[in-house]
């Protein structure tokens, strides 16, 4: 049988606070260390994917960055924005353009400058919106930022589960246990109650703490069929699926929950031929701590309202029944979006993670989420085909 | 009409579409949202077909300026370039009587979220040059 397509190199750049980011840079530099990995000269890469990021609007990567780099002559260059769940969507498609024999060696690469020494953590993030359409109604309620838009999503969850922020905290915690053992990790200092309940309130019931940690930096991934030349043990994306859910600001749709979250989960799992037992680590987009209380209960994980008390009993840290954002998330780690998730994944399957490496981990679920939780992406990675 | 307490001139809203008809109304005091024209059915602000019978025709209709108060938040992070007060302040999403969803504060000066159900009413209030619904705090008990 041959060799299916598979992520054999994986490059990540993630800034100092100090210094002055420039995404195309740093989008060049991570992925020669995915080629290094590789084994393969730049000018072998024969495909660019992109993912396009409008977040950050003053510095991004574009098309140009074919230019800039030392590629080979591509054969599939293209940018794709599908929220928080693209670089999961990417990295189907370079699959499938690899096993179609379109390309050889397709680069899957993502790039954010959201800090720099002269904008403190979360202002670039903090501006969000506009003045136009039903942000600029927003603004007017006086809504500004991300954080308010999970704020009212955790708000609702509380309500609707009789949830609190114990809840919260029990992810804040859990995740930063992951992250004290992980060197890429932005804050590696175990969590107290006392420390979190310090922390200041960005959009009660979060506090800075719920917040994912934005950084400037990148990540790259090359995608190909796996040889002799590759350094370590190939990550085989083995099944994907999707929901977007077009979120109406009428009745009745929910205002909140990502519905078809739970199909996601199956069809996902369906299509990567396994069960939901054989996945032994789950990786969350958890820009916010509310995520993935709300995503393992409507994947269908746990119960409605089960996800808090089953974190905080420790099921979701090492040595857990399901060890859940391995590497501190977005929370605790750093925030490059859907490449947190993935980075995190590859490090577990190659067997990566150090102190924080599970046994034999072999199967990988990266759960990625865009908007207000509107689209939602399940993936199966795992080291067998 | 009352100027807002809470926010500067540089959050008002642009009257540019989807928002003119809608900010059309608050100018004149009433709260005007679209619906379905075969079926009635609330619509978004900028959707252009209906979600429950796909019908591609739409009109604008005053409604009352009333309904439940689903979730509230306070802001916390206080941002100066729009935001005049120092201190927290509300953020609430009502559902509104006639189906439709919308983020507002209060229309007078507040430092607590309204309780999850609390039926409440709106007025509106002038930032820049717009009228802006707001809940009317005053009335409001729980």
């Amino acid at each position: 049988m041959s060799l299916s397509a598979a992520i054999t190199g994986m490059g990540v750049v993630i800034c100092g606070p100090k210094e002055i980011p420039d995404a195309t840079g740093n989008a060049l530099s991570a992925i020669s260390m995915a080629a290094r990995e590789a084994g393969i000269d730049l000018r072998e890469i024969d495909g660019l994917l992109i993912n396009q990021n409008e977040l950050i609007a003053d510095d991004h990567l574009t098309l140009d960055l074919s230019r800039r780099g030392a590629f080979g002559t591509l054969k599939v260059l293209y940018e794709l924005e599908s929220k928080g769940t693209t670089m999961s969507v990417l990295l189907k498609q370079a699959t499938e353009i690899v096993n179609a024999g379109e390309a050889d060696n397709v680069v899957v690469v993502f790039a954010d400058a959201a800090i720099s020494p002269n904008a403190p953590s979360g202002a670039a993030f903090a501006s969000m919106g506009g003045d136009t359409g039903y942000r600029g109604l927003e603004r007017a309620g006086g809504m500004l930022g991300a954080v308010a838009a999970y704020a009212l999503i955790a708000q609702h969850y509380f309500v609707e589960r009789n949830a609190d922020i114990d809840d919260l905290f029990a992810v804040a915690q859990a995740q930063r246990s992951w992250a004290v053992e992980n060197p890429l990790a932005w804050i590696r200092e175990p969590l107290t109650r006392e420390k979190y309940d310090a922390a200041p309130l960005v959009a009660a019931p979060l506090r800075r703490l719920d917040c994912a940690r934005p950084v400037s930096g990148a990540a790259a991934f090359i995608v190909s069929k796996p040889n002799s030349s590759n350094s370590l043990n190939p990550v085989y994306v083995r099944g994907m699926a999707q929901r977007h859910t077009m979120r109406r600001r009428h009745a009745p749709h929910s205002p909140w929950r990502p519905v078809g979250a739970s199909e996601v989960f199956t069809d996902a799992l369906k299509q990567a031929r396994t069960t939901a037992d054989a996945i032994d680590n789950l990786q969350i987009y958890d820009a916010f701590t509310i995520v993935p209380l709300v995503m393992m209960e409507e994947l269908g994980v746990v119960g409605p309202g089960e996800a808090g008390s089953f974190i905080a009993a420790g099921n979701t840290r090492h040595g857990g029944s399901l060890p859940v954002n391995t590497g501190g998330g977005q929370i605790s780690g750093f925030y490059l979006q859907g490449a947190t998730p993935l980075i995190e994944a590859v490090t577990q399957l190659r067997g990566q993670g150090g102190n924080r490496q599970i046994a034999d981990a072999s199967t990988s679920m990266v759960v990625s989420v865009g908007g207000r939780l509107e689209s939602v992406n399940a993936l199966v990675m795992g080291v067998q085909q | 009409m009352t100027i807002d307490w809470l926010l500067r001139d540089t959050a008002a809203p642009s009257d540019v579409a989807p928002l003119s008809e809608y900010l059309a109304g608050s100018a004149e005091g009433k709260l005007m949202l679209p619906f379905c024209a075969a079926c009635q059915h609330p619509l978004d602000l900028d959707q252009l077909h209906c979600d429950e019978c796909a019908h591609q025709v739409r009109v604008w209709q005053i409604v009352e300026p009333a309904g439940r108060v689903t979730v509230s938040i306070m802001m916390n992070r206080v941002d100066a370039r729009y935001v005049k007060q120092e201190a927290a302040y509300p953020v609430i999403e009502v559902s509104l009587n006639s189906g439709h969803r919308i983020i507002v504060s209060t229309s007078t000066v507040s430092d607590a979220p309204i309780a999850s159900g609390t039926e409440v009413r709106l007025e509106f209030v002038q930032v820049g040059t717009q009228y802006i619904p707001r809940i009317i705090n005053t009335a409001v008990k729980g």
